[in-house]
């Protein structure tokens, strides 16, 4: 039994983009506060851009919290008999699909570009016999190696699972 | 002159934003991320991430996010004394 996930490479630039957005603010207002603008509030303007820049952080905070959530429940758990597709769609969205090694016909790998080929990450797709769904997993480490692996998986317990 | 001329392209934005309506958006973020961490909370315990990961997760969000209601909190109080 194995696990495939995604390439920690996906979660890490999610991150970036939750730090890039974090300072956004304060470039913000460096940019404004060379502006001839003033604003005219019954408080300390300062103070009060503060707040509302913690109140963003509180969103990005939560935003990056939710990247790390989908990241680790996004899986798939192959057994001696099946795939197991866990995909995790927003907080409110789960969806688990099941599909028996015996009924896996192709498995097709794609690497995209110039940072997936030197990170090491793509697609793997799982087409299956019929008119079942085909199983994707965007952004996995090594494809190749997974596909090699789903097809070990394949001629060692195939047999085992149609039983 | 010059001077004159300053100070007719510089603007000033009219903003009353009152403390009252800050404590109102507090209350709306205090309910909200009570909503969204009972959701992680949910999440990270009923599908079983495993615990390093869980652990260092729920550090991260809980003392990152009580710090930022603290200072928001803080930042309320000195704008309701200077205005």
């Amino acid at each position: 039994m194995f696990e495939v996930r995604k390439h920690w490479f996906i979660l890490a630039t999610e991150t970036f983009w939750g730090l890039a957005a974090s300072l956004a603010p304060a470039v913000l207002y460096a940019v404004v506060s060379v502006l001839p603008i003033s604003l005219n509030t019954p408080g300390n303007p300062i103070v009060l851009f503060l707040f509302f820049y913690a109140l963003w952080l509180l969103g990005v905070t939560t935003v990056m919290t939710y990247f790390w959530t989908d990241y680790f429940l996004d899986v798939w758990i192959v057994t001696n008999r099946r795939i197991i597709d866990v995909e995790q769609k927003g907080l409110f969205n789960r969806e688990i699909a099941t599909m028996q090694l015996s009924k896996m016909q192709d498995v097709t790998t794609e690497v995209n570009g110039l940072l997936a080929t030197m990170v090491g990450f793509g697609n793997v797709h799982v087409q299956t016999a019929g008119n079942e769904r085909e199983f994707t997993i965007y952004g996995v480490k090594d494809p190749d190696k997974t596909r090699e692996m789903l097809e070990e998986a394949l001629l060692q317990y195939g047999a085992v699972s149609i039983k | 002159m010059e001077t004159g001329e300053l100070a007719a392209s510089h603007i000033t934005i009219p903003l009353p934003i009152t403390p009252g309506f800050l404590w109102v958006i507090f209350l709306l973020a205090a309910v909200g991320f009570g909503f969204v961490s009972w959701m992680f909370v949910h999440h990270w315990n009923y599908y079983g991430i495993s615990g390093n990961n869980r652990v260092f997760v729920k550090g991260v969000f809980f003392v990152t996010s009580i710090t930022l209601f603290v200072l928001m909190v803080l930042f309320i109080s000195a704008y309701a004394i200077v205005s």
